[in-house]
């Protein structure tokens, strides 16, 4: 096998000139948390409330598991920028630069073919947002979150960090300092969304930190499927994505939450994902790991009522240089709950998979049922991966399996292929395509396709 | 090379399990808790050397309060192509009071191998309590039954001595001898 190349293209390493209006001083400090607080106009309750965050964030010393984050560099991220100061309904109003990006990207095929309404975020700033009608006129809201506390601060006011309180991490402190644009969603009791809603995020500016914040309610007998695929060009300075997402599913609510995620290489991608299912309530995770040069990401479901059930699909792909720590918890905290948690995860070129999960059961939530499905295939000698399936479990009336396996490409699989004509690469891809099909063919189409093509891309490179 | 550990008190251990001379292991555990004890068992398995092969079972019996921790960490350095290994994990709760952390994790840095594990946590099939009882056993000593039928499969891998302290245990705990 040659050996794989030195730095696998970034099929999206454009760059877009730094038109930005207004952006703070690299660091952190009391002062780039109010000038963010002010540029946006934000009521006191935000301002202190980003401020404390700040003083958490500072006290917090940085996770001592999971990838090595010690190349970050906190100094030296801009916290805030912003391309423009408006915001656009359609298309044609989107400024030229910004459309050519989501251009290259597909966005304006995706807008035709399978969704109703796309908000995109363009350094740190939500520019377009289109909603359809008729959604408007069920009461749904979906704008970016700086917009929801200006225009709906009663029901932000409500929920806001409940589900991921600023200490909960040193990173989701971070985010409730200097968060900025990110979705929010509120679904009304008995409305059904049933096109994917979606959102896009890029990183542009040099050292430009992203810090969405997306909370999405879904009131009882709700449901609604989210949609996020993001991707960033190439620089050479760390940029850090350290988002929070805050889903709370409500009596008998559906929430489906799908990521596919394809930072550039030199990202520092570590987000809390979390949702709160109620009695009744389904929340399922689709989480897809395939760039950034470290990701840690472990969305959970933490369950309330009875009846609440939760479903994290994740999936991790790491080549050279980079380190998927990823996986999902699931904690049960009341009884008749049930969770599934599958994981796939690929390594080559050098790469390092990491599968972090939990499954917690605590005293009381009887009749509990959970079973995680973790494999893992590694190419080369040159890569590694691990499994760290944590299972604590607080009550006896419960019924918990785990199920684990490591291997490489099956030799006979492949011949069988490489006989029929296939090269080694193409039959390696179809292999790995089969190996992660459980969780592409829970993506919406467009992902899957993209995801089955980034895939090829890879082998190409890394085999034959 | 066969390893087997008894855990039955309040012990906490640590193990490593090497390939010095041969190169294939198998390793058993028991480890039972009862009262408030909080056994726990560290298990290492390191495979460094090529074409080595190791099979690990380990049962765990959390009755009462007690609180058992039980890690198991399969551990592949590069080089040591050809490996072979499974872990397989199981819990059976009976204390209601009871509480299981369990930690299987693996720790892969060759391709070349085959390595896998399974665990689960779980408490005494109704189905089964019921069968028993409603043949006129008392559930207490149903309980017993279960108990045993767990551990029996890995009884034959274990020194007498082993056997007796379990059965030491189990008398004590379901404080009667069992129904012949």
């Amino acid at each position: 096998m040659p050996a794989p190349r030195v730095l696998r293209p970034y099929k999206y390493g454009f760059r877009d000139p730094e038109n930005v209006v207004f952006q703070t001083e690299p660091g952190l400090s009391r002062s780039v948390v109010e000038q963010i607080s002010w540029v946006k106009s934000e009521p006191d309750w935000m301002r202190e409330f980003r401020l404390k965050s700040l003083e958490i964030f500072e006290s917090k010393p940085m996770p001592s598991w999971g990838a090595d984050l010690s190349g970050l560099d906190f100094r030296k991220i801009i916290y805030y920028a912003s391309p423009t100061d408006k915001k656009v309904r359609d298309w044609k109003e989107v400024p030229e630069a910004i459309r050519k990006t989501y251009d290259r990207l597909g966005v304006p095929a995706a807008e035709r073919e399978f969704l109703a309404g796309v908000e995109a975020q363009y350094d740190s700033e939500v520019v377009y947002g289109s909603l359809k009608k008729e959604w408007e006129s069920q009461g749904v809201i979906f704008c970016d979150t700086d917009t929801a506390v200006q225009k709906y601060p009663d029901i932000v006011r409500r929920y806001f960090s409940t589900v991921v309180p600023p200490h909960d991490n040193k990173l989701a402190a971070l985010n409730s300092a200097v968060w900025s644009g990110g979705s929010f969603v509120y679904v009304p009791a008995g409305v059904s969304l049933d096109m994917p809603v979606q959102a896009y995020f890029r990183i542009n500016r040099k050292s430009l930190g992203q810090f969405e914040r997306t909370l999405i309610i879904a009131e009882e007998g709700s449901s609604i499927h989210y949609v996020e695929g993001c991707t960033a060009p190439i620089y050479r300075e760390a940029s850090l994505h350290a988002a929070v997402v805050e889903v709370i599913a409500k009596k008998g609510a559906r929430v489906r939450y799908t990521t596919v995620q394809n930072w550039s290489p030199n990202v520092y991608n570590l987000v809390t994902k979390r949702a709160h299912a109620f009695q009744d309530a389904t929340v399922e995770w689709v989480d897809g790991n395939l760039g950034s040069k470290k990701t840690m990401k472990y969305p959970s479901v933490f369950m309330f009522g009875p009846g609440a059930r939760g479903d994290i699909l994740s999936l991790a792909v790491a080549g050279k240089g980079q380190h998927q720590d990823a996986g999902a918890k699931a904690i049960h905290l009341a009884p008749h709950t049930s969770s599934t948690i599958t994981s796939k995860s690929i390594s080559f070129g050098g790469g390092r998979t990491t599968y972090r999960g939990m499954v917690k059961v605590v005293k009381g939530a009887h009749h509990v049922k959970s079973n995680v499905r973790c494999d893992a295939l590694i190419l080369d000698s040159e890569s590694r991966s691990d499994t760290v399936p944590v299972m604590t479990i607080g009550d006896p009336n419960i019924s918990i399996a785990h199920e684990a396996t490591v291997s490489r490409v099956n030799e006979n699989q492949l011949f069988y292929l490489q006989s029929r004509g296939l090269k080694e690469s193409e039959a390696t891809a179809l292999i790995v395509n089969g190996f992660m099909d459980p969780i592409t063919k829970q993506l919406p189409l467009e992902y899957a396709v993209e995801m089955n093509r980034l895939i090829e891309m890879e082998m190409e490179g890394s085999v034959g | 090379m066969k390893k087997t550990i008894v855990l039955v008190g309040n012990e906490q251990r640590e193990e490593t399990v090497e390939f010095r001379r041969d190169g294939r292991a198998k390793v058993v555990a028991v480890v039972i808790g009862r009262g408030t004890a909080t056994p726990s068992l560290n298990l290492h398995v390191l495979h460094d050397r090529q074409d080595t092969e190791s099979d690990i079972v380990i049962r765990v019996l959390a009755l009462d309060q007690s609180r058992i921790n039980v890690r198991g960490l399969l551990d592949i350095r590069k080089g040591a192509k050809g490996t072979r290994t499974y872990l397989k994990a199981d819990a059976l709760m009976l204390g209601e009071e009871s509480k299981v952390d369990l930690v299987p994790s693996l720790e892969i840095d060759e391709n070349e191998v085959q390595a896998g594990h399974g665990a689960s946590v779980g408490r005494v099939d109704d189905e089964q309590l019921f069968y028993l009882t409603s043949r006129g056993i008392d559930r207490k000593s149903a309980e017993r039954m279960v108990a045993e039928g767990f551990l029996k499969s890995v009884f034959p891998e274990l020194t007498r001595r082993d056997q007796n302290k379990i059965r030491k245990v189990l008398d004590h705990a379901f404080d009667r001898a069992p129904l012949r």
